[in-house]
């Protein structure tokens, strides 16, 4: 086979839409995960539409202390008479956002420098795997916490930590792709054919690596929430009045000699939203898998 | 190809140089060797980065200590006290020279070496640590063997369901719900605190119930997965048909021959949980209030105790990297063919 006769590279020339449409077409037929996606986008509505959808102000005292569920308070109040249903809504709202920054941060910075130590090599790559290694031996939730008491807690600070705390993931993912499909032969004839570097990257590299990203991505999302819900709940993160699920789970602990209410239903929405975003994940990972073998 | 187009570029092609160089090391010390020297340079980074971390805190550890409205003789003393008065690498080679023996220094809020506290502390941690690995581990193998033996029939698809659930359920919501059924309803085991083994065996098991409880589940899900995973593959080959064709029982085939290659890779998962179980410790000491390395280091950071904060975090990514070497020895000693290429 002679160098010029590889010409345009195989994948590029095939049209982008079939193949995400045949993955959405796996992706459809797979149960659990479509009930995932079904439930998310449901969990999320309900998170935008919060100042719609509330029926009380969630930080609006009402002299229905502790009450039970009825048709004022569809899911009761709290211990100084706030609603539960509002307070969740807008909690929701806040966990889903402060994790949906934290795991964007990471994916773009962690896939950044990954792609560099990646496609550079030599000893770029070298520190730069060297740090990574370095920090993934710190356990994550601990990254996220000991940034958090350095800087004082507080969401931004929060999701700096976990951003901190997820980026090498992605970074060892991204540089492990890039240095099995820099090898393939259509970059070789992207190369001899005089693309540039930063063109490969973007042209070449980027969209044959995007799906595993994308599926890390949805599956720290997962990690996030929990994570995120665990700083809130030891009150590092999110600051009264403001309040994210796990802040409300742990102010409903206080009183949990009185009722569980205060903490089921907050646990519920995060064990949901974390369920969801996992299934997902691994739904789109199989339809990948599937597309990438046929 | 006739060409060898790009093929000398790229770390991946200069391995053999390396290879070359190096001296060989046979066999598994050898292994253990060569990943203990460059272990070396990482646990440098990993100190630098856990001294550093302290140097970003806002305010002077030298007037935090003083209480309010020093003096500037109090405050020049505390700071020689503390070494501050010399710049930051050279606190940091003295502080790692300690740190290696085992001094980490005194407390900045407490005025306790912070050894002594460590040492107090260590057997809450690691009781729990223990037992939730064990737990885990008994917990993981049984679900996942029961899944591969049942593979997409019912009991499968209800223990994927639980084991899905298992990955998704936050910790510090397991334990609020684990107190509020057993300790508030059911009044069965108590909500907060430790009572050591040396006092009373029974009341020790009795207050590790819950936090290990709470703690295990994720591990024993993550386990349960990796083991069917990996049980089904290996229950579809040759060799497993063979010793069923030479009349072996079901429980012979899986836990002689099945389990022993299907639990390597669930190991290394397994081994990488220890920083999870450290990080864990946190919520878990701090929901029943037990006092372990967890809670002290929660205390720290909330109280910003440079000293603690150094020292655990330092701590803490040591245990895991040294954690994460066993693994991979244990590994390798389980499946010989990783050695080779290695």
């Amino acid at each position: 086979m002679s160098v010029a006769s590889i010409g345009v590279p195989a994948i590029a020339s095939r049209p982008a839409g079939s193949a995400l449409r045949r993955t959405w077409r796996r992706y459809r037929h797979d149960r659990m995960a479509m009930t995932a996606l079904i439930a998310i986008t449901m969990v999320l509505l309900a998170g935008l539409l919060a100042g719609v959808l509330a029926p009380y102000d969630p930080t609006a005292v009402t002299p229905d202390v502790l009450a039970g569920p009825s048709s004022a308070h569809l899911l009761g109040s709290d211990d100084i008479g706030r609603d539960l249903l509002s307070r969740v809504l807008y909690g929701t709202r806040f966990s889903l956002l402060a994790s949906l920054v934290a795991v964007a941060a990471s994916t773009a910075v962690g896939s950044a420098v990954g792609l560099v130590s990646g496609y550079l090599g030599g000893r770029v790559d070298t520190v730069l795997m060297r740090l990574t290694d370095a920090l993934l031996a710190f356990p994550g939730l601990l990254v996220a916490i000991a940034i958090v008491g350095i800087l004082g807690p507080g969401v931004q600070n929060a999701m700096l930590g976990l951003s901190i705390a997820f980026a090498p993931a992605f970074i060892r993912l991204v540089r492990g792709q890039v240095l099995a499909i820099r090898e393939e032969p259509f970059i070789e004839a992207a190369t001899v054919s005089g693309v540039g570097g930063p063109t490969i990257v973007r042209r070449h590299i980027v969209p044959n690596i995007a799906g595993p990203v994308i599926v890390q991505a949805l599956s720290t999302m997962g990690l996030a929430l929990l994570a995120e819900g665990a700083l809130s709940f030891l009150g590092l993160s999110v600051q009264p009045p403001a309040s994210s699920l796990g802040s409300l789970l742990g102010r409903g602990f206080a009183v949990v000699n009185e009722t569980v209410r205060l903490i089921l239903v907050p646990g519920l929405v995060i064990t949901i939203c974390c369920w969801s975003f996992n299934a997902i994940a691994d739904g789109l990972r199989e339809s990948l898998l599937a597309e990438s073998e046929a | 190809m006739s060409v060898p187009l790009l093929s000398s570029r790229g770390p991946l092609d200069r391995r053999h140089l390396l290879f070359r160089r190096m001296p060989r090391f046979q066999g598994l010390g050898g292994v253990v060797l060569r990943r203990l020297v460059t272990l070396v340079p990482m646990l440098l980074i990993i100190s630098i980065a856990a001294f550093s971390l302290a140097l970003l805190l806002p305010g002077d550890p030298a007037t935090a200590a003083l209480g309010p409205n020093p003096t500037a003789e109090q405050i020049a003393a505390a700071r020689k006290a503390l070494d501050l008065d010399k710049p930051a690498p050279v606190r940091y080679v003295s502080w790692l020279g300690k740190a290696v023996t085992g001094d980490f220094g005194v407390s900045v809020t407490t005025g306790q070496p912070v050894r002594e506290e460590l040492g107090r502390r260590f057997g809450v941690t690691a009781s729990i640590a223990g037992f939730t690995l064990l737990l885990a581990a008994v917990l993981g193998t049984l679900i996942g063997v029961v899944q591969a033996v049942f593979a997409n029939r019912l009991p499968d698809r209800v223990l994927l369901g639980a084991v899905s659930l298992g990955l998704s359920i936050p910790n510090f919501w397991l334990a609020t719900l684990l107190v509020a059924f057993f300790a508030v309803r059911l009044g069965w085991l108590p909500a907060i605190g430790y009572v050591s083994p040396s006092e009373s065996v029974i009341e020790w098991a009795k207050h590790l119930v819950l936090p290990v409880a709470t703690l295990a589940v994720f591990p024993a899900a993550e386990l349960a997965r990796q083991i069917r995973t990996g049980l089904v593959h290996v229950l579809g080959l040759e060799y497993i048909r063979a010793a069923r064709a030479r009349g072996f029982g079901p429980l012979r085939v899986i836990g002689k021959h099945a389990l022993k290659n299907a639990a390597a890779p669930a190991l290394t998962i397994f081994g990488l949980r220890v920083g999870y179980l450290l990080a864990g410790s946190i919520i878990v000491e701090q929901i029943f209030v037990m006092p372990g390395l967890g809670a002290y280091t929660l205390a720290a950071i909330t109280n910003r105790d440079a000293t603690v904060i150094q020292a655990m975090v330092l701590i803490t990514a040591v245990i895991v990297v040294l954690v994460n070497l066993l693994v991979d020895v244990a590994y390798m000693a389980l499946n010989p063919r990783v050695r080779v290429t290695s």
